[in-house]
């Protein structure tokens, strides 16, 4: 890891580390009620204290609305105007002196509200007569979603063994340790910098302009290092709402979130609510299924349609199952709003998917590995849904996984005692970069600077949120360019200065991102090796490059370094430093989805991911304990190994989380559990014993044949886990998290019947 | 947080003074653990904080007779490590080797977790289970009370103004006494009780002669439930005979509310707890 010195001495330098001369602290006001009309705010006590420099209202925030890049539901605005929807949602805000003080000043702000009738579920949500969260959406259905593939009625029709169940899933925090952060600065000439740790910091700029009301020419966002995201760090409010406050407070202005705030008011993971039916032939053929998704978008759309879609449609594509239907229904509710997080509706349609298709395997009589392999999608199928599968390694991460925990000696073998042993299997598969978001634009880009030293600097837009995505971009600049990794850097993002790009999310850094700083390298090394030939007069072509040095093939002695080229190039051209160019835009673009129907290939590349668990259920606590976990991940190639592990543990542990403990509690939209005391997410000790198995099946599309591997990784854990226990005492759960609480409900009904 | 005051007195006498003189917004701080949440919380009204910690006459462990003199600034690691609490009082290590993370007990006290009173607090119920009692200084003298009556319910103690907690003082279980602690979490490591249970049993010829149930983080305060320790005193304890007197636990509870976990669930616990905790003090009993 390039960054790994500076991160284990503790000197890298966070959002929250961030200090300018002048700078202010603010604070948020946030609404206490889930749904009320503002009456009135009193700001005069808080511009009282001393110490505080200015407070804003709804009243000083733009009047037109907003949303995230690409989406289309204008339904947010910086600060509160007439309404509040959800607890937590940005009332005011406070610049003062220090953070005490604006706390103190938040505290004496005075708003009067009339408490409106409010709703919390996404079904109810759908009622006649439901409160309305956005009057003027007329409805709370934010978005609906319906397509099919065949004609899965007639499917229905003629199975074997159809299987249908309801299954809910949970709102699951991200729990990155990094809060929100963001510092704001107006210049003279009236030009933001928003210094802030964020994914995506072009999406940024689009998406603060339209915020503020003012011209992405007019931001610059500096990208601070990123400690966690999942997710969780794309568009946030708390940004925008930052450089509002510097603008009326006229001075540079430091926000931060409290781990509470972190809890009530960031972007979990979308609850839903999800029925699903599937049906098989006897020989474990699935010949249809059909899915009926009520998703939980909470108060503000966000990236809502796109999660709910995925959760729709994402997982069709393992198997060939020509006959599908799929509805969705996203829903607005008086609740914090969901977003993007690890996965992006993917765990949830698994968590459905993956678990009525044992249930189908149970009905048929098949064994539920054997069914998965007889189903597989496989290299250069076309799915039903049009996405196009350049490689395929499912089957072999199924038998490994399988093997993995010794699937066919364990299957079955519960025992009968108080506690009880299982194995169980989830698949997935997931994208390399989604297209579908902003369809004018995809792909990435990127520059190769190569001093007079020999030392280069990658610059891009696809942002290293800690999973090592710098280290991988210096792997692959180097492999090309013929430096080594030590004199590679990457530049943070810098809007004014790097490449416009999407940034990280959707796994596309390694897989778009990497293609496009490969062909920056190979720029870079066309140029090198034009002036190394030309002073030591052979063809260009003969030309290698290894460890820095230049040399004509077959005669190593003939060489110079690629510090000397750079400076010849550089001297040349009165200073100028060498450059390579490069960027990556995924053929037969064409294809974008289409928006109804929702067919059409939407990445350029898909990894799977496939995990075998075997649990041990305790029948009278109902604690579930993982005694063995096998990854098995098709991720195209390693590029470096250690950081692909390290994906994969880390989202094993954010999955049996998903799957087991982590749930925030929310009651008449109150979130219970707002802190890491009464959160529960997974620590070192927790973690079961592991065994992580790499398939590469080289991806022509990837750089150097890779593909993504940091959300599919979560994907399949909790659904492994459930279909475990089910083998494990005989009972189906149905909703997330497994707690023990609800294995001993269901242990009990089942000895009911 | 809001503005408060700080100092950090030499030795008890100074410490009394000071707590006496800055009256009802002034607080002890010890390891700090709970304090500083509830000041960042702004839920305590606290306008001065009196460190005690360079106090020397609130640490060390050291037995006096048949009982244990616990400093109250003795930390939750010290306890975990001491050879000392190890032979007299292993539950008392035990207890606190359930707690939070090493950071959490490397800083928390005995005498914070005390006068915390928080409703998971665990070294509470073992404690009351034993019969320990606390040793109380203020400018006026000092005072001793059981712990049973000085945790008058969340974050409630019976303290007077101006007093600190100077020490713990553990009565250390004949040879065929013993006291047991098992508590139940949402998690393996590191997670806050939902639910917990302490048990001492004396035995006489193989027959429970003194039984003590004390039930922690279920209710406000913790509970004594002398039914079911009568219902132990005079039999030989079996599986059935726990299994009966665990159900006696629970029954007339009032739970307070844990957003992670049902009231059903949470009673269910209590009485696994009180059986394992029962069972396992009986076993040590029988050694
Ligand atoms: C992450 C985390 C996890 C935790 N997990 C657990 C757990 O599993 N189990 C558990 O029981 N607790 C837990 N706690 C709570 C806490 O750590 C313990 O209660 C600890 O023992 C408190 O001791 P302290 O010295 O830090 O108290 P402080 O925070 O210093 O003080 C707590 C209160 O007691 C008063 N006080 C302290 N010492 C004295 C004294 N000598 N005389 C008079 N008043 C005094 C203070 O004025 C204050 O009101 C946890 C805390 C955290 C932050």
């Amino acid at each position: 890891m390039i960054d790994a010195r500076e991160k284990v001495t503790g000197k890298l330098e966070y959002g929250t580390d961030v200090v300018l001369p002048g700078m202010l602290h603010g604070k948020v006001l946030r609404s206490p009620l889930p749904h009320a009309r503002i009456l009135n705010i009193d700001v005069s006590k808080a511009l009282r204290l001393l110490g505080v420099r200015t407070v804003v209202t709804g009243a000083d925030a733009p009047a037109m609305p907003y949303t995230v890049a690409g989406q289309v539901l204008y339904d947010e605005h910086l600060l509160a105007r007439e309404k509040v929807r959800y607890i937590g949602d940005e009332v005011a805000a406070v610049a003062a002196t220090d953070p005490d003080v604006a706390e103190e000043a938040v505290s004496l702000i005075e708003v009067e509200y009339e408490p409106l009738p409010a709703v919390f579920d996404p079904e109810e949500a759908m009622q006649e007569g439901a409160p309305l969260v956005h009057e003027a959406h007329g409805s709370n259905i934010a978005n609906y979603m319906n397509f099919s593939r065949g004609d899965v009625e007639a499917a229905f029709a003629r199975a074997d063994a159809i299987y249908e169940g309801r299954y809910v899933t949970n709102l699951q925090h991200h729990g990155y340790i990094e809060p929100h952060s963001a510092v704001a600065e107006w210049d003279s000439s009236g030009r933001l910098t928003l210094y802030i740790p964020m994914q995506a910091p072009t999406l940024a700029r689009m998406t603060y302009a339209s915020a503020l009301g003012i011209s992405p020419e007019r931001i610059r966002v500096v990208q601070c290092h990123i400690g966690g995201a999942f997710g969780g760090k794309l568009e946030y409010k708390l940004h925008p709402l930052c450089a509002l406050v510097a603008l009326k407070a006229g001075r540079p202005v430091k926000m931060v979130n409290t781990r509470r705030e972190e809890f009530t008011a960031s972007l979990p993971r979308m609850p839903m609510v999800m029925y699903i039916k599937v049906a098989g032939l006897a020989d474990g053929t699935i010949i249809g299924k059909s899915l009926r998704v009520v998703a939980d978008n909470g108060a503000y759309n966000n990236y809502g349609p796109g999660i709910m879609l995925s959760a729709l449609l994402r997982h069709d594509n393992l198997y060939r199952i020509p006959n599908l239907h799929a509805e969705g229904i996203l829903l607005y509710t008086n609740k914090v709003a969901t977003g993007p997080f690890r996965g992006f509706g993917n765990p949830q349609g698994i968590f459905a998917f993956e678990s009525a298709l044992d249930m189908l395997a149970e009905k048929l009589g098949v064994d539920p590995v054997g069914l998965r392999l007889k189903n597989a999608s496989q290299k250069d199928d076309l799915t039903s849904h049009g996405w196009k599968l350049s490689s395929c390694g499912l089957s072999e991460c199924i038998r490994s996984a399988a093997g993995a925990v010794n699937w066919t000696g364990k299957r079955g073998a519960h025992g009968t005692g108080r506690k009880r042993r299982g194995v169980g299997i989830a698949c997935c598969l997931h994208v390399s970069g989604n297209r579908s978001f902003l369809p004018f634009f995809d792909g990435s880009s990127a520059y190769i600077r190569i001093n007079q030293e020999g030392k280069a600097k990658i610059f891009t837009s696809e942002t290293d949120l800690g999973q090592g995505s710098r280290t991988t971009f210096a792997q692959i600049a180097a492999e090309e360019i013929g430096l080594n990794v030590e004199d590679i850097a990457v530049a943070l993002v810098d809007t004014d200065i790097s490449p416009h790009g999407m940034g990280t999310w959707g796994d596309r850094a390694t897989t778009l991102g990497g293609n496009a700083i490969r062909a920056a390298a190979i720029d870079a090394r066309r140029q090198l090796n034009e002036i190394a030939a030309a002073d030591l007069e052979a063809n260009p072509k003969d030309i290698v490059a290894e460890n820095g040095r230049l040399y004509v093939a077959g005669a190593p002695d003939r060489s110079i370094t690629i510090a000397e080229a750079a400076k010849i190039f550089s001297y040349k051209q009165a200073g100028a430093i060498l450059t390579g160019q490069g960027s990556y835009v995924p053929d037969d673009i064409v294809s974008v989805i289409d928006p109804k129907t929702k067919y059409g290939n939407i990445s350029v590349a898909y990894p799977y991911a496939v995990q075998a668990v075997e649990v041990e259920v305790d029948t009278q606590t109902g604690e579930i304990e993982i005694l063995n976990l096998a990854a098995a991940h098709d991720l195209g190639r390693v590029i470096n190994p250690s950081a692909a592990r390290g994906q994969v543990e880390g989202a094993v542990a954010q999955g049996i989380g998903y799957g087991l403990t982590e749930e925030m509690k929310v009651e008449n939209g109150k979130v219970r559990n707002a802190s890491f005391k009464r959160y529960d997410v997974l620590r070192a000790p927790d973690m079961p014993k592991m065994t992580i198995e790499f398939v590469e099946s080289n991806d022509p599309n990837g750089p150097f044949g890779a593909k993504g591997l940091a959300e599919p990784a979560l994907n399949p854990t909790a659904t492994a886990i459930a279909n475990a226990v089910h083998d494990a005492i005989g009972v189906r759960l149905h909703e997330l998290p497994l707690t023990p609480e609800r294995v001993l409900v269901a242990l009990r009904k089942k000895t009911e019947v | 947080m809001r503005d408060f005051e700080y100092c950090r007195p030499q030795s008890l006498k100074e410490a009394v003074t000071v707590l006496a003189e800055k009256g009802k917004g002034a607080y002890p701080l010890a390891g700090g653990t709970d304090i500083l949440i509830e000041l960042k919380r702004r839920r305590l009204p606290a306008s001065c904080l009196v460190d005690i910690k360079a106090i020397p006459e609130l640490r060390g462990i050291e037995r006096e007779g048949d009982a244990l003199r616990i400093g109250a600034l003795t930390t939750h690691s010290e306890l975990l490590g001491s050879s000392l609490i190890q032979e007299t009082v292993p539950v008392i290590a035990h207890a606190a080797r359930q707690m939070a993370f090493p950071e959490i007990r490397n800083r928390g006290t005995i005498g914070g977790n005390i006068c915390n009173a928080y409703p998971a607090a665990d070294l509470v119920p073992p404690l009351i289970a034993l019969g320990s009692s606390v040793l109380l200084a203020s400018a006026s003298g000092q005072r001793e009370v059981g712990v049973a009556e000085f945790v008058l319910g969340s974050r409630q103690i019976a303290i007077l103004p101006g007093e600190v907690l100077v020490a713990v003082k553990v009565p250390v279980p004949v040879s065929n006494a013993a006291c047991a602690y098992a508590r139940a979490s949402t998690r393996k490591t590191g997670g806050i009780a939902a639910t917990s249970a302490a048990a001492y049993l004396s035995a006489d010829g193989g027959v429970c002669r003194q039984a003590r149930i004390v039930l922690g983080a279920i209710e406000a305060k913790p509970r004594f439930v002398a039914e079911a320790a009568g219902y132990l005193e005079g039999t030989s304890i079996s599986e059935d005979v726990a299994k009966a007197a665990a159900k006696m636990s629970v029954s007339g509870l009032s739970p307070i509310v844990d957003p992670r976990l049902s009231v059903q669930y949470r009673s269910y616990m209590t009485e696994l707890m009180v059986r394992q905790a029962v069972l396992e003090a009986w076993a040590e009993v029988n050694r």
